[in-house]
């Protein structure tokens, strides 16, 4: 019986040669993670110092392959299979995995983040007597689901793609296991999450039904019927909603302000950066590859959500004491923000892409920062309540400096990063020159000064406000967390000088479709 | 005809057992009834002739994971019965009343304005594109499983590989979660950000 | 026909400010002399080249000179588009004057390595907004002069400073953060008529591609951002509590440079780019400036605070200048250029001579003070001199742009100027009735023992004094300089207003010759109060 099976099959597939080149990061993310994995169990406790830095080697050198294929460019975009030789982007069954120039811009993001993160994580973790090892692999895992996640146009690899980043988060925000704060924190994050996976699922499983095929390219030729109908409109609205969850888009964002304050805050880091990154390449597959002809479905529901987004996520961080919260309500903010260009992406789908790339970019790279400077205070004063901040001037001058720089970028002042975040953001919503585009552009500009007033708060408490115990002692800072925060402001600031770099990267972005 | 009555049968199992999910006292209970609601969905896949489906919906999650959380249930000794009539949120059953009729308004509204098109495969649905995709096949009753196993190692090879990787590490992650090391309390009181 | 076209002085004084910078890194942050030489070294170099531009300058050029343009952002239509023409010559020169003198005049009470590093930095951000002919590049400047302004108010200031600082922030950020959307708009929506997205101030004027509406929301949005920072009744509160917490350096330069980029704006990319809706709405900002002029001198006269009483001042002279720009005519605008300038001068110096007062009194109360005639004569005449220029003694250079305007506003606005002209009288009555108080009478215990001006202190404030007598004797180096480019603005608007023509009478020729005729005028209103001029501040030092 069971060889009958296996002729079937067998006589069924014709496997063609895989293009190892194209999954090479995935690949290596994986092997690398397993190493890891395999080292720590033969030697335990002998190695428990190396891991960290094993595991951020796996991810500069699975950057290695994501740099080659940028530079082979003309080879994109490629899929995961090679059926001749000389054409490798053609092949059977290329839906599910798609390498371009988006996804490798995207792939580089995370796996610099990735390493940012775990130089975050070092000194935390092993200081706080925490498991690290395993921490480090359910990073890598993570890391591995954005990957995967940059490079699906299929339904199931996305959402499969889309709980590999999120369950190892769940575990992770939990870490601090003795501390109850922590427990509410994963329970929260996970309760949340799941329940958007569902909501995400019923979305997803109507979008098929309509289409017959879970390829997103199939999706779109099945529903562009020239008109809409409600059906789709239910699929729609309810995958746009699971994707809001995982964006801490308003009013699904409850979640965030506690998981972000109970977490590990290295772990806060990468869920504010990379994981809502990466639930936003998601919602961009889906909205410009699979719904790129019903916009006038998608572009109120997206419009609304990203004005009520930054609009509450500014008023409420205005209230906040608590500096990880208030970034956390900041990221709930910005995440308005990023959604506000697809809410115009019709007709301008690539600078749309492009636009939520370079702001996913430069966000990556001042948030990360001021987690960082967040971490390493806490070294010294053991909380995170923004009155704890007072006198870091006289004590930490290029700390302060560096915080400084952040919270300019996020407030959107140039000369550093934020502003052209903010700038490509109004281009494409003036571009069009509809009203509702330039409206909302309105409000985002109202909402930069509203989060300007706590930015500077934050500034004001470090550079003016005396230390609140006179405690000025100077803070010593860890070389990997110094080379986080070094990263991090070399990013800021040339991304804000020299916006071509960014730009330059971000300017191909153009989603290819699987076929 | 036949399929109808089928449907509304296991229907009404479904919805009852997913509502004595939420309204029995009893954890045990609560359980027991999620089995009845899983069966329902069984027989739906059979009367879709998902036969492998209906399968796995049994002997996966009406066996295995339910029998888990009994197991559970019992080893903590949480079989006591819950006072269910205190909301743990304030306002928290308006809330889920509110958006549990907005849903299904919605998706009523979903149905009823669509019209009937979808149901011989008219202007829209899987027949519209079975053309471009090539993937949808009629299944018949042998080719089930062979179907699931072909799809699974061609085009969803990379996610089918994920979920592995992802069940592997939610298992490492949770023994790490779950085991104690030494006598281990709970404290408020950590090195990093917590205040309160 | 750029006679200084090989050496880029644009960019030089930006960068020149910028070296400082560096130098000033460098230095140990305990060596307060040396960081203060550093920094007088680095101004006055910039200041130097600024200076050096006025001879340069080719005088029957109405276009922009010395421009440098490089690409910066392909892509977008970015560039560094530097030049300079007569509108903005002389606010880069006051710009160059002002920042040495308050450097010189004012020492910081702590950290005095950061205070010079953030005055320098201000002083590169400020040339830049100055000289920026991209729109783009234009609002980076602008944005980046708020930075080192909140930290030096923040945190050199006095009492209630960093409420101050924030609210200075807050307002001007809120003007501007809606002005970058104006700005995008405004380049995509010129996008078919340039031929390509740029942010080229020139080449979007020239395209007037916007339809009516779209130009009025877009000039709003301009004017929003502007009306913050002149500032314009109703949105001046930020500016007496930014002025008098201010260190009085920051005051200087709020005073004298910063407002003006609110005004230059209106020139440069308001009245410039959107003619016909600056036209159109003119009668908005004619009321808030008149309202300003007059709201402006009332609350002054009613300050306890001589510093406060100076702000609130800053509120009316600023409301002359506006109403000089929205008559929209050569005189009009000429008056609010030279008034601009004036403003900086008489202001800059009032403020570094309170600042004075205050470091020997601490205090700034007016009640307080009195008869610091007797204990500091030299201060008092130096103070007569200054707040005769900001009342608008003829004679002074406040005199030439409060004429000009109101002779601009007569022909285009009439009504409105009529009760401009209550600001003139106004102006008297607060500042003479201030100094009457502060400097007559017999001195208390303390004031009796004030000590006077020390020499490096006169040396410091003598260019602004100079320059106080030096414009109002003799303003047509100056005038004939501001005039073509403003000639040009007006031609610009009657070309692209329908059925607009330049309110004057008709028998002033349209000409360069004003310039020379006004002088002429001026020269003999002159005259006579020369003498009695300088008889009261000989009066006020002896």
């Amino acid at each position: 019986m069971s060889g009958t099976f296996v002729t079937l099959v067998a006589a069924e597939i014709e496997r063609p040669s895989i293009d190892w080149h194209a999954i090479a990061p995935e690949l290596i993310l994986l092997g690398g993670g397993a190493l890891v994995t395999v080292i720590d169990l033969i030697w335990l406790e002998r190695v428990r110092k190396l891991i960290p830095t094993l595991t951020s080697l796996v991810f500069l050198v699975a950057l290695i392959p994501v740099i080659t294929l940028w530079a082979d460019g003309s080879g994109l975009p490629r899929g995961l299979w090679i059926i001749d030789e000389n054409v490798p982007a053609t092949g059977v069954w290329e839906g599910a995995f798609v390498v371009d120039n988006y996804s490798l811009v995207l792939k580089g993001l995370f796996l610099l983040s990735a390493y940012v993160i775990v130089l975050l994580s070092t000194n935390y973790m092993s200081e706080g007597d925490y498991y690290d090892s395993e921490y480090y692999q359910l990073i890598a895992a993570s890391v591995l689901g954005m990957l995967v996640m940059s490079s699906s146009r299929d339904l199931i690899s996305i959402f499969v793609a889309l709980e590999l980043v999120s369950i190892p988060a769940y575990l992770m925000a939990a870490w601090r296991k003795r501390d109850l704060k922590s427990n509410e924190a994963g329970l929260k994050y996970m309760l949340m999450g799941v329940f958007a996976s569902a909501i995400l699922l019923y979305g997803m499983s109507l979008l098929y039904g309509i289409a017959g095929s879970t390829l997103l390219s199939d999706i779109a030729a099945a529903i562009d019927i020239g008109e809409s109908r409600p059906v789709i409109t239910l699929g729609i609205v309810f995958t746009i909603i699971g994707f809001g969850f995982k964006v801490s888009a308003v009013p699904f964002h409850t979640w965030a302000p506690d998981t972000y304050e109970g977490a590990p805050t290295p772990l806060t880091a990468f869920l504010a950066v990379a994981s809502k990154a990466a639930g936003f390449v998601a919602l961009i597959n889906v909205v410009i590859v699979a719904l790129p002809t019903q916009a006038n479905v998608v572009e109120p529901f997206i419009w609304v959500l990203a004005a009520i987004t930054m609009t509450v996520g500014n008023l409420i961080a205005l209230r906040q004491t608590n500096l990880v919260r208030m970034l956390a309500y900041s990221g709930v903010a910005q995440a308005g923000y990023m959604l506000a260009p697809l809410a115009v992406y019709d007709g301008i789908s690539d600078r749309a892409t492009s636009a939520v790339v370079t702001y996913l970019v430069i966000y990556a790279a001042m948030n990360l920062g001021a987690f960082a400077v967040v971490i390493i205070a806490a070294r010294k004063t053991r909380s995170a309540e923004l009155s704890s901040y007072g006198g870091m001037f006289n004590y930490a001058p290029g700390l302060t400096l560096a915080m400084t720089i952040f919270l300019f970028s996020l407030a959107g002042i140039p000369p550093v990063g934020g502003w052209w975040a903010k700038f490509e953001v109004f281009r494409v919503l003036t571009e069009g020159n509809r009203t509702s585009g330039i409206a909302l552009a309105v409000i985002a500009a109202v909402n930069s000064v509203i989060a300007a007033f706590y930015y500077l708060n934050i500034a004001k408490q470090m550079w003016f406000l005396p230390s609140p115990d006179g405690d000025n002692s100077r803070i010593a800072i860890p070389p990997a967390l110094l080379a986080a925060v070094g990263l991090t402001v070399a990013a800021t600031i040339v991304s804000g000088v020299l916006p071509g770099v960014v730009s330059d990267m971000t300017d191909f972005v153009n989603v290819a479709a699987g076929q | 005809m036949m399929e109808l009555i089928v449907f509304v049968i296991s229907a009404a199992i479904v919805l009852g057992g997913a509502l004595g999910v939420i309204l029995f006292r009893n954890p045990v209970h609560a359980a027991l009834s999620l089995i009845a609601s899983f069966f329902g969905v069984a027989v739906l896949f059979v009367s879709q002739e998902a036969h492998f489906l209906a399968l796995v919906q049994v002997v996966v999650y009406g066996g295995a994971i339910v029998v888990l959380f009994l197991f559970v249930i019992m080893l903590l000794g949480v079989d006591r019965e819950e006072d269910i009539t205190e909301e743990p949120f304030e306002g928290q059953r308006v809330s889920a009343l509110v958006s549990g009729v907005l849903i299904f308004a919605m998706l009523m509204a979903g149905i009823f304005l669509s019209g009937r098109t979808g149901d011989d495969a008219g202007d829209f649905g899987p027949a519209a594109i079975s053309g471009s995709s090539g993937q949808v096949v009629p299944l018949t009753e042998e080719q089930d499983v062979v179907q699931l196993g072909h799809d699974l190692f061609t085009r969803n090879i990379l996610a089918f590989e994920a979920t592995g990787l992802l069940l592997t590490i939610a298992t490492v992650g949770a023994v790490v979660l779950v085991r104690n090391r030494g006598a281990e309390d709970l404290v408020v009181d950590e090195p990093g950000t917590s205040s309160r | 026909m750029f006679a200084a076209a090989a050496f880029p002085i644009l960019p030089a004084l930006i960068i020149t400010p910028l070296i400082t910078v560096a130098v000033l890194m460098l230095i140990p942050a305990n060596r307060n002399s040396e960081l203060k030489l550093a920094a007088l070294v680095g101004t006055t170099i910039t200041g130097m080249m600024s200076i050096w531009m006025l001879y340069a300058f080719e005088i029957a050029d109405d276009g922009f000179q010395f421009a440098v343009n490089r690409v910066w952002l392909e892509e977008l239509g970015l560039s560094w588009n530097l030049g300079v023409d007569g509108i903005s010559l002389f606010l880069v020169v006051l710009t160059g004057i002002l920042f040495p003198i308050a450097i010189t005049a004012t020492e910081p009470h702590h950290d005095p390595k950061q205070y010079y590093i953030w005055l320098t930095l201000l002083m590169s951000g400020s040339m830049g907004v100055f000289i920026a002919l991209d729109l783009l590049l234009f609002f980076l400047f602008f944005e980046i002069v708020l930075v080192p302004m909140y930290f030096l108010i923040g945190g050199w200031g006095h009492g209630n400073r960093i409420h101050a600082a924030l609210k200075f922030f807050l307002y001007t950020m809120a003007g501007s953060a809606l002005m970058l959307v104006g700005i995008v708009s405004v380049a995509f929506l010129s996008q078919d008529a340039t031929g390509g997205l740029t942010f080229d101030v020139v080449q979007l004027a020239e395209a007037q591609a916007l339809s009516q509406t779209a130009q009025r929301l877009v000039f709003g949005s301009f004017a929003l951002a502007f009306a913050v920072k002149v500032p314009l009744f109703p949105l001046h509160t930020w500016l007496p509590d930014a002025h008098t917490e201010a260190p009085t350096a920051g005051s200087v330069i709020l005073a004298g440079v910063m407002l003006k980029l609110g005004t230059y704006g209106y020139l440069r990319f308001g009245i410039y780019l959107f003619p016909q809706a600056a036209h159109d709405l003119a009668w908005i900002f004619l009321t808030l400036g008149v309202i300003g002029i007059v709201y402006g001198a009332a609350v002054a006269t009613m300050q306890r605070d001589l510093k406060r009483l100076v702000a609130y001042s800053s509120v009316a002279h600023l409301g002359f200048i506006a109403l000089g720009m929205f008559v929209l005519n050569t005189q009009g605008i000429q008056g609010a250029v030279f008034q601009m300038v004036n403003h900086g001068i008489s202001t800059g110096a009032l403020f570094i001579l309170v600042g004075w007062v205050y470091e020997r009194r601490h205090t700034r109360e007016i009640a307080a003070l009195g008869g610091l005639q007797k204990s500091a004569p030299i201060m008092a005449g130096v103070f007569t001199l200054v707040m005769l220029s900001s009342i608008g003694l003829p004679g002074l250079n406040g005199f030439v742009g409060e004429f000009l305007i109101l002779l601009g506003g007569f022909q285009g606005a009439r009504w409105w100027t009529v009760i401009a002209v209550t600001g003139v009288i106004l102006a008297a009555l607060y500042l003479l009735w201030a100094y009457q108080r502060v400097f007559h009478g017999t001195p208390t215990e303390e004031n009796a023992s004030m000590p006077d001006l020390r020499l490096s202190e006169g040396l410091a404030i003598l260019p602004l004094l100079v320059l106080i007598v030096f414009l109002g004797v003799y303003p047509k180096p100056m005038l004939e300089r501001i005039e073509p480019a403003v000639e040009r603005l007006v031609v610009h608007v009657e070309a692209n207003v329908d059925g607009f023509e330049e309110p004057g009478p008709e028998q002033l020729p349209a000409e360069p010759a004003t310039a020379d005729d006004l002088t002429h005028t001026l020269e003999e209103a002159e005259a006579e109060a020369e003498a009695k001029e300088e008889a009261e501040s000989l009066g006020g030092e002896g």
